[in-house]
């Protein structure tokens, strides 16, 4: 592609530009993934109880990773507090449902919009600290959040608590009924994140947050608004982490204040999956929760060496391939599935 | 409730908190490094002086003389065999690599000391008390302890402002290119700074060991602790982190008397209120 | 020149990643002498000066210094065998006083003249400021600091890139009345310089690089002028 002769300003009219996003192989990515989600939608159908338990599982999994990513790997903000608005939608699920009687399916939306609405507050503190020090203060508000709800005997207090059959029954009446809806609404939620952090990044939002993410002060001089831009998506991703949070103990029914503000299930393992996957990249999390999994199969009997094996993993991979599994693909074979960046085309002389 | 012991309570754990963060402080003022294991470290420090201890039945504190220099020299290994390599302007690459040591630290430390809650026995420093005058006691191990804190930091003021290493260690945080025109070895002298932070983090995990119970899992906590003395008290300034310590202790204190649980959340709403009322701390010391 | 170079390159080509500055430099300098280096911005004078001083590599064998390979050796490595930088823009140290900027600039505690005293009795001025920020001086004064900082190294050899930047002339007039004294002292000095006038009023040799080549060389002398002019903008 040839660029056009520079033209005389005073003179001859702009080339003829175009903006491509897609590519062949996108295209095709395209129709493979529309063919995997129909199979996945039907999957209550020809899969088996094991199979749909993984799938939630997968799907929520994704769903963090796709929003870890892009509150890190394209705005830059490191959080390692995410797991406070996992445990938060999982409590206002049980204060929703338990003490309000709202039905399980629209509590969960609800916990999203709660969580949202606690982020603001949050954000407003931890936005002043900077960098590594953003990152340790996330995780300062969770574990206030988490020492809250083990205060509170409302709540369960320290044990924690479980959804009354009663709550688990608005889902559905009997149990494989509950089991697809829960498989749907997961799905649900982790292709409506998907789709979200896509259409952010196509739209005029997504070249603000890689300028953010390249340089803070470059793009804050070409009049990108970076603090309403960072808090926005800060926001967004709390809502979406809420609602997840809320399905999550939707499906496990019993809440812990350990377990709902969990370091390590809800930001040590997804940072493990957008790291190894590659970071920065919508298809680097879809490879790394494949990952993740099969290397959980792989060393399940081994409890605390698993740990230390994707610890080591992590740091390896930190070190010595930043990019991950998907930065080495692009960088061999320069694809991109997800049409997310722009080209320019301008017309050749032969045109 | 003695508004006077708690007080006196919450000044001497700050000592600690202090000792904790003031390696934090050190690795972040000098490399821009803020090392996630700072807190793993620590405990992994408290398991060395057990071990340290079970061999060879000295008193914890004399376990100093072994585990001092041994987290030293791991502190100089990991700094230039890893962490020297994730230096530089991006922000991931150390805070994932130090979160996985993290992760990796607790896991090997339960792998091998198991998750049962331990503590070094100190003889009769648990319980000696000193009268303060006014009906007030202070213990002797918080004493020393804080004693303790303070020593680590007027030593390393010294080290940093009176020393030809410690102008060293300033200027190449300032420039590490210009510095190396200088004659600065800077792989080294970053070596030298996570030594000298692991050091410090040692003698407070000796105190953390004698004082209270530690496990595998112990590590984050002590990180947070470390981080909000920072804070409170004022980044680029060690006397600031001491006062910070001091101000979590005693609102750690003053929480412990609602509720055993509720002491460490204080401390975090302590935190959170100086980051809302003064970010940048009480003893900012202004940097660039 | 019968003695062998001080320093010598030979076709030196270098530059930042994928970005190469420099084609193929042939330099030499003896022992003592002082040479200018001119060019417009761009020609990659500094990268040239950066590059002897190891903050930018270069193939090993390009550079030799006192008969010995240092190209790719680390900047302190080389700091530690006599080269010294006074660098574009100062680059004091912020958080040190003047004194401490100073007294970095004996880190490699290499042997010779130049002393905490010595600085500060050529340069008056900064004795009286030894405490305060490097910072709060003036443009003039910090550039006294950063020249006194590399001679604290007791160098033999002296790079000075753009010493004159951003100073009032009276200014630049008092500090190039000092280098005389350096020199006297056996060091010799590369001056990188944009003004052709000030860099040859105190060089024996030049160097004209336009666009990371060597375009004219030759001594100082008056009737060149001309020619470097010519050189200097490419015509």
């Amino acid at each position: 592609m040839a660029a056009a002769d520079t033209p005389n300003a005073a003179s001859a009219p702009l080339p003829d530009y175009r903006v491509s996003r897609g590519t062949p192989a996108s295209r095709i990515a395209g129709i493979g993934a529309l063919i995997v989600l129909a199979a996945l939608i039907a999957m209550p159908f020809w899969g088996t109880s094991a199979s749909l338990r993984i799938g939630i599982e997968l799907a929520y999994y994704l769903a963090l990773a796709q929003l870890w990513n892009l509150l890190a790997g394209y705005t830059g903000m490191v959080s390692i507090g995410q797991q406070a608005y996992v445990g938060l939608g999982g409590y206002a699920l049980l204060v929703l449902t338990v003490h309000l009687g709202l039905p399980a399916p629209s509590a969960i939306l609800l916990a999203g919009l709660i969580a949202a609405a606690l982020a603001v507050p949050t954000a407003a503190l931890v936005f002043r600290l900077r960098g590594h020090y953003f990152a340790i203060g996330t995780w300062v508000v969770a574990e206030v959040w988490r020492l809250t709800a083990e205060l509170v005997p409302a709540v369960g207090g320290g044990s924690g608590t479980s959804l009354p059959a009663a709550v688990v029954r608005t889902v559905a009446a009997d149990r494989a009924t509950r089991e697809m809806a829960v498989y749907w609404i997961a799905l649900g939620l982790c292709v409506f994140v998907i789709a979200l952090v896509y259409l952010l990044l196509r739209s005029r939002h997504g070249l603000a947050l890689t300028a953010i993410r390249d340089s803070e002060r470059a793009s804050q001089s070409l009049g990108v608004n970076n603090l309403r831009t960072k808090f926005m998506i800060y926001i967004v991703a709390a809502f979406a982490t809420g609602m997840i949070g809320a399905l999550i103990y939707l499906r496990k029914i019993r809440i812990t204040p350990d377990s709902a503000f969990s370091v390590q299930d809800w930001t040590a393992f997804v940072i493990f999956i957008v790291v190894i996957g590659g970071i920065g990249t919508l298809e680097g999390p879809i490879i790394g929760v494949v990952l993740f999994f099969v290397l959980r199969e792989l060393l399940a009997d081994f409890g605390t060496i698993y740990l230390i094996v994707m610890g080591s993993i992590a740091v390896v991979v930190m070190l010595k391939a930043p990019r991950g599994v998907w930065g080495w693909v692009q960088d061999r074979f320069h694809l991109q599935l997800f049409p997310v960046s722009r080209r320019l085309n301008l017309p050749t002389k032969a045109d | 409730m003695d508004v006077a012991a708690i007080l006196v309570q919450g000044a001497l754990l700050g000592g600690l908190y202090a000792m904790f963060a003031t390696g934090l402080s050190l690795s972040f003022g000098v490399m821009r490094l803020v090392n996630i294991a700072h807190g793993d470290l620590i405990v992994l420090g408290a398991y060395a002086a057990l071990t340290t201890v079970n061999i060879t039945g000295v008193h914890p504190l004399l376990s100093l003389v072994v585990v001092v220099p041994l987290m030293a020299l791991f502190g100089y290994a990991l700094q230039r065999g890893v962490l020297n390599g994730v230096l530089g302007g991006d922000l991931l690459p150390p805070v994932l690599v130090t979160f996985g040591f993290s992760i990796i630290i607790q896991n090997a430390l339960l792998e091998v000391y198991s998750a049962d809650a331990r503590r070094l026995q100190s003889g009769w420093l648990e319980t000696a008390s000193v009268n303060l005058g006014g009906g007030l006691t202070a213990g002797v191990l918080p004493m020393l302890m804080f004693a303790a804190a303070v020593l680590v930091i007027g030593g390393l003021q010294a080290l940093l402002y009176r020393t030809e290493m410690g102008r060293a260690l300033r200027g190449a945080s300032d420039d590490p290119v210009t510095a190396g025109t200088v004659g600065v070895n800077t792989r080294h002298i970053y070596g030298l700074a996570m030594a000298i932070a692991l050091a410090v983090a040692a003698i407070a995990a000796v105190f953390l060991a004698m004082r209270a119970t530690f496990d595998p899992s112990a590590g984050p906590v002590r990180l947070l602790f470390a981080f909000e003395a920072v804070i409170i008290g004022g980044m680029g300034n060690l006397w600031g982190t001491l006062v910070g310590g001091i101000i979590l202790g005693i609102a750690q204190s003053i929480g412990a008397q609602f509720d055993a649980k509720a002491q460490i959340l204080a401390g975090h709403l302590a935190f959170l209120l100086v980051l809302l009322l003064r970010p940048e701390g009480l003893f900012p010391r202004t940097r660039d | 020149m019968s003695a062998p170079p001080l320093l010598e390159t030979k076709s030196l080509k270098a530059g930042y990643g994928d970005f190469p500055v420099l084609f193929g430099i042939d330099f030499s300098i003896a022992a003592g002498e002082t040479v200018a280096i001119i060019g417009a911005n761009g020609a990659g004078k500094t990268t040239f000066l950066r590059c002897l001083a190891g903050v930018v590599p270069a193939a090993r064998a390009q550079v030799t210094f006192e008969g010995e390979p240092i190209a790719g050796l680390p900047s302190h490595r080389i700091a530690e065998r006599g080269i010294a930088m006074v660098p574009e823009g100062r680059c004091l140290f912020r958080s040190l006083a003047v004194e401490e900027n100073l007294l970095l600039g004996r880190y490699t505690r290499r042997p010779g003249p130049w002393t905490l005293d010595a600085i500060y009795d050529l340069f008056p001025v900064l004795k009286e400021r030894r405490r305060q920020p490097g910072t709060t001086l003036s443009g003039g004064q910090q550039q006294m600091v950063a020249i006194g900082r590399a001679l604290m190294a007791n160098p033999r050899l002296l790079l000075c890139d753009e010493i004159s930047l951003g100073l009032a002339p009276i200014v630049i007039k008092d500090l190039y009345a000092k280098l005389p004294r350096i020199r006297s002292g056996g060091t010799a000095l590369v001056i990188v310089e944009q003004d052709i006038n000030l860099a040859l009023s105190v060089a024996e040799r030049f160097y004209c690089f336009q666009e990371g080549r060597i375009s004219l060389t030759g001594p100082a002398s008056a009737a060149e002028r001309e020619r470097v002019v010519a050189a200097y903008l490419g015509v």
